[in-house]
């Protein structure tokens, strides 16, 4: 099976939320986006809105729960937080990741 | 793959929830709005450069919006609609392929279309009431497992003790007699009924009244509720019937309602009036109600069941004697207290032979699809090569035979309202009760839908899933000709076909099996001569004949009369016109001193007038026939046939001696309560066979004078060459003669009542064997497809072959041998899975066991001979192939 440009970034926005939800606690869709921003520096995000296809995407796999709060200006948003197989899922994910970047770090060092 | 059902499943739920979600996710994106806006003022932004700027940096809402729905829902509609447009266009440009396919599908879905059909309304739909599924019956099951009524004690016990219905309400069928000043005495079925029955169907009067709570109480008014057919036929819809006067049964009684048209409860009735029991049916051991109620909510049938066992149990404890026969208590829906015993595994089996066809067919289309593979899978590369992923593909493929599977499911069902149609029409006179009706209904339209469904995974999965493995390059290079990939879809698609084999082999055997018993059922001799033998039923209900004695005035009056009509040959009395019998009693043999008594037996009893082996044509062996004065008391005679003779009498003489009836059961807890009376043996009768046409075996019979405990329900058996509706009016005239409110029932020859009684073996067998010739023609053309198919793909080798020297009939054996290889596999599966379901039909055979070797053999050589036909046209074919023209083909 092959994946495609957009499989392997897709695949990366999930770890990257999933881990942000674990490290930071229940968050909203905006906070979420901007947190990923700050870290990354402003480079993976190209729209806001894409964080919306990540999250629905990962509700649907049961790997976070969203819930209806209010938000620290008191303003209704939508909170997601990770779940207990959304945890499982990081921890493999993030082996994976580790795995793979590592095969590259690799191969790139030894073309130098 | 869990994770992956679990997205499929909120993927489906977001498809009826969109509005909401849709309405959901807009709040979530104003507020995410809201936020960034606020960050961007707070940095120093005035409000309109921040929305700007905002609405730049989450990326376009509407477009958002819509991935947003994409993501969580199912694809859009538009792209499955392109496929579908797709689809239709490739179908219409194979017509070949398709229309085998279709047509296969067809006959696939079309049997169970139709069996379903069948199925649905003997089992499901049941009764056309209110919330029918709380309705049930009540009976008890005898030892000998019979369904036995209950008695009207039992019902009041029932009543007041049991909490599981809110009511319960009884009926006994009973064909009553209207009499008025109308027109002629007339017969119809009725039901003596309590007076709460229509409140417990939830069933009002046309016009008039239902029956009030006083109606069955013992002095009450008689009243009667008629039935629409009546009210329109005997009093021409007249508006002003209620209150009329008429004799039913004899007795005045007053029309209070009419029922609609479509309630004719329970079974074909058209008189409706209270049941009031006489002293003659008060004993506990006069099981003559069928009780129902209706469930309350929320108690479950078998939360019931256990109730009523235990208060069966306590019936027991307190009258044993009462409770002698009986096993246990059945509370089961109508539909399932209707269609017991032997037409349940009928229905079944037949059922099963519909599946089993559209498993052949799918095997059929599969093998199809997986010959057309490697023409697919270069057109597939293409598009995998242009960006298509492989689900999409795969999905592509699915919809290509999903829309087969809805083409072949449309004519499917076409072709079974007009089978099924043909089954109601072979199910006509054999007195089904009035609900159950064989219509294409929603139900029918859904389960031919979800059929489709499956149909096209199960033919379409494999071969899409093979078709996009094949790797994009291999195809694109190979040009689709001996590829690596097609060893393995040879090897697929002879499967496919070694399947379709082996089931024909299972469902050919289920047939040839049925028809073989079906023929055992028609050779067999009722040993009577049919020619010119009429028959016609007389009923004795009105309250004139409640004594025997008055029953024998009637018939002694009648049977002078009827032997005076000119043009009767002869006439008879009897209650079991051949082949059936009047009831079956356990009987025993007084011995003679010194020998040890023998076992008791069950036999067949017939009672008959003197003249009844005079109209049916057959002698008596020993002895002398019945007399006038049989019958009466101090001449208790009967005469037994061979069997019974050769059974309880072998090398003796059964002439003068003694037989008599046990009425019950022995059991060591009980000892048995004997009737007495021994009944002298006066003559041997032929053969001439008596009991269930199924039992196809000579039974032992004893017949007993008619005059003798006169029963009220009489068959009129006459040899006469006139015409039936003459012959019938003569008849009526004699019997009006005698009493004017006496109806005759229709008359009917007697290969009538045999065809008749033969029906079960007739339609179903028929149906089986239809289902079988569709398989097998299925499966030949499964099997000649493939070899057709393997030429084409072998024409180079084969002209290489002849080209150096091979032999027409090396070549044309080259393919043939691979089609006798998947003959013997398919026969080898098929066999042992036929052996290993054979005992399924054991209930149903007569005359032959289901294992029966002749059957096997002869289904063997014929699958064996039409699959060598369906080889012999490719094989034929390649030996005509041209080298010169084969070598340069590409």
């Amino acid at each position: 099976m092959t994946h495609s440009k957009s499989e392997i970034l897709q695949g990366t926005l999930d770890l990257m939320v999933l881990q942000t939800l674990d490290a930071m606690g229940p968050m909203h869709g905006y906070g979420i986006a901007r947190r990923i921003e700050q870290v990354s520096e402003e480079a993976v995000m190209v729209n806001q809105g894409t964080i919306y296809l990540c999250l629905v995407r990962l509700v649907q796999k049961r790997w976070i729960k969203a819930e209806w709060g209010a938000s620290e200006n008191n303003r209704k948003a939508k909170f997601y937080s990770i779940s207990k197989t959304g945890r499982k899922q990081l921890v493999a994910e993030t082996e994976n990741w580790e795995r793979i970047s590592g095969v590259i770090g690799r191969l790139l060092s030894a073309r130098r | 793959m869990p994770t992956a059902l679990t997205e499929l499943a909120a993927r489906v739920r977001a498809l009826f929830t969109s509005p909401s979600l849709d309405h959901d996710f807009d709040q979530e994106l104003a507020s995410h709005l809201a936020m960034l806006e606020e960050d961007h003022v707070r940095r120093g932004m005035s409000p309109e450069e921040a929305r700007r700027v905002a609405l730049i940096r989450i990326g376009g809402i509407a477009s958002i919006q819509q991935q947003h729905r994409e993501a969580r829902g199912l694809p859009s509609i538009d792209s499955v609609l392109q496929d579908l447009r797709f689809a239709f266009r490739l179908i219409a440009k194979d017509r070949w392929f398709s229309a085998a396919a279709v047509l296969a599908l067809a006959l696939g879905i079309g049997a169970n279309a139709a069996g379903f059909t069948i199925l649905n309304a003997v089992f499901f739909r049941g009764l056309p009431f209110e919330r029918a599924d709380r309705l049930h019956m009540l009976s008890w099951e005898s030892r000998a497992g019979r369904q036995v009524g209950v008695s009207h004690a039992e019902l009041e016990e029932w009543r007041a003790r049991s909490r599981s219905f809110e009511s319960l309400a009884a009926y006994s069928e009973a064909t009553m007699n209207i009499s008025d000043d109308r027109g002629l005495p007339a017969q119809s079925s009725g039901a003596w009924v309590t007076a709460n029955t229509f409140s417990v169907l939830r069933q009002q009067p046309l016009i008039g009244r239902s029956f009030a709570p006083g109606d069955d109480r013992s002095g009450a008014d008689r009243v009667v509720i008629i039935g629409y057919t009546v009210w329109k036929t005997r009093y021409g819809a007249d508006p002003n019937i209620l209150g009329e006067a008429l004799r039913l049964n004899g007795q005045p009684s007053t029309i209070i309602g009419v029922m609609p048209e479509r309630m004719r409860f329970p079974e074909n009735t058209e008189l409706w009036a209270p049941f009031i029991p006489i002293e003659a049916q008060t004993p506990r051991t006069e099981r003559l109600l069928s009780v129902f109620g209706r469930l309350n909510d929320g108690t479950p049938r078998r939360e019931a069941q256990a109730e009523l066992d235990g208060l069966a149990q306590q019936l027991t404890a307190a009258y044993p004697d009462a409770m002698n026969d009986l096993a246990r208590v059945r509370v089961e829906t109508f539909t399932d207290a209707f269609v017991g015993g032997r037409a349940r595994p009928m229905f079944m089996t037949v059922m099963g032979a519909a599946i089993f066809v559209l498993l052949i067919a799918c095997a059929n289309v599969a093998s199809l699809l997986f010959s057309r593979s490697a023409y697919r899978a270069r057109e597939i590369a293409v598009r995998m090569a242009m960006g298509a992923t492989r689900s999409r593909v795969v999905r592509q493929l699915l919809i290509e035979s999903t829309v087969l599977a809805f083409l072949g499911g449309g004519l499917g069902l076409v072709l079974a309202s007009a089978s099924v149609t043909f089954f109601d029409a072979a199910m006509q006179g054999t007195a089904l009760p009035y609900w159950l009706v064989f219509t294409t209904d929603s139900a029918v339209f859904a389960y031919t839908a979800a059929i489709c469904m499956v149909t096209a995974v199960l033919f379409g999965l494999a071969p899409a899933l093979q078709v996009s493995k094949m790797s994009s390059l291999d195809a694109l290079n190979e040009c689709g000709r001996g590829t690596t990939g097609s060893r393995r879809v040879r090897w697929l698609s002879a499967s496919m076909v070694v399947a379709e084999l082996a089931l024909t082999i299972v469902l050919l055997t289920g047939a040839g099996l049925m028809m073989r018993s079906f023929m055992a059922l028609y050779a067999l001799d009722t040993g009577i001569r049919t020619d010119h033998v009429k028959t016609m039923g007389l009923q004795l209900t009105s309250a004139t004949y409640l004594s025997a004695d008055s029953r024998r005035i009637f018939f002694d009056r009648l049977q002078p009369r009827l032997a005076a009509i000119p043009g009767i040959e002869s006439a008879a009395l009897t209650t079991g016109v051949p082949p059936l019998d009047g009831g079956e009693r356990l009987v025993e043999v007084d011995a003679l001193a010194g020998a040890s008594r023998a076992r008791p037996i069950f036999v067949s009893t017939v009672r008959i007038s003197p003249s009844f082996f005079n109209v049916v044509g057959v002698p008596l062996v020993r002895g002398r026939e019945f007399q006038d004065l049989d019958g009466s008391p101090g001449s208790e005679t009967v005469i037994v046939n061979e069997r019974l003779a050769a059974q309880f009498f072998p090398g003796a003489d059964p002439i003068g001696r003694r037989l008599r009836f046990i009425e019950r059961e022995t059991s060591p807890a009980a000892p048995a309560s004997v009737a007495p009376g021994w009944r002298t043996i006066v003559g041997i009768s032929g053969r001439i066979l008596h009991g269930s046409p199924q039992d196809a075996y000579l039974s032992a019979v004893v017949y007993m004078p008619f005059r003798q405990d006169s029963p009220g329900s009489a068959s009129l058996l006459v040899r006469s060459a006139l015409a039936p509706d003459r012959l019938l009016e003569a008849v009526r005239r004699e019997v009006q003669a005698i009493d004017p409110d006496q109806p005759v029932l229709p008359i009917q020859t007697l290969d009538q009542v045999l065809a008749e009684e033969r029906w079960p073996y007739r339609t179903f067998g028929s149906m089986f064997g239809l289902f079988a010739v569709m398989a097998l023609l299925l499966s030949s053309m499964g099997l000649y497809g493939v070899m057709a198919h393997s030429v084409t793909q072998r024409t180079k080798e084969i002209g290489v072959r002849i080209a150096i020297g091979a032999q027409r009939r090396q070549v044309s054996w080259l393919i043939l041998r691979r089609g006798l290889h998947q003959l013997a596999v398919g026969l080898t599966i098929g066999l042992a899975g036929a052996l290993g379901l054979s005992h399924l039909f054991e209930r149903m055979l007569v005359g032959i066991t289901p294992t029966d070797p002749v059957t096997f053999a002869m289904i063997a050589l014929l699958l064996t001979v039409v699959s060598i036909a369906a080889c012999l046209l490719p094989a034929w074919r390649a030996t005509r192939v041209d080298p010169v023209i084969a070598l340069r083909a590409d």
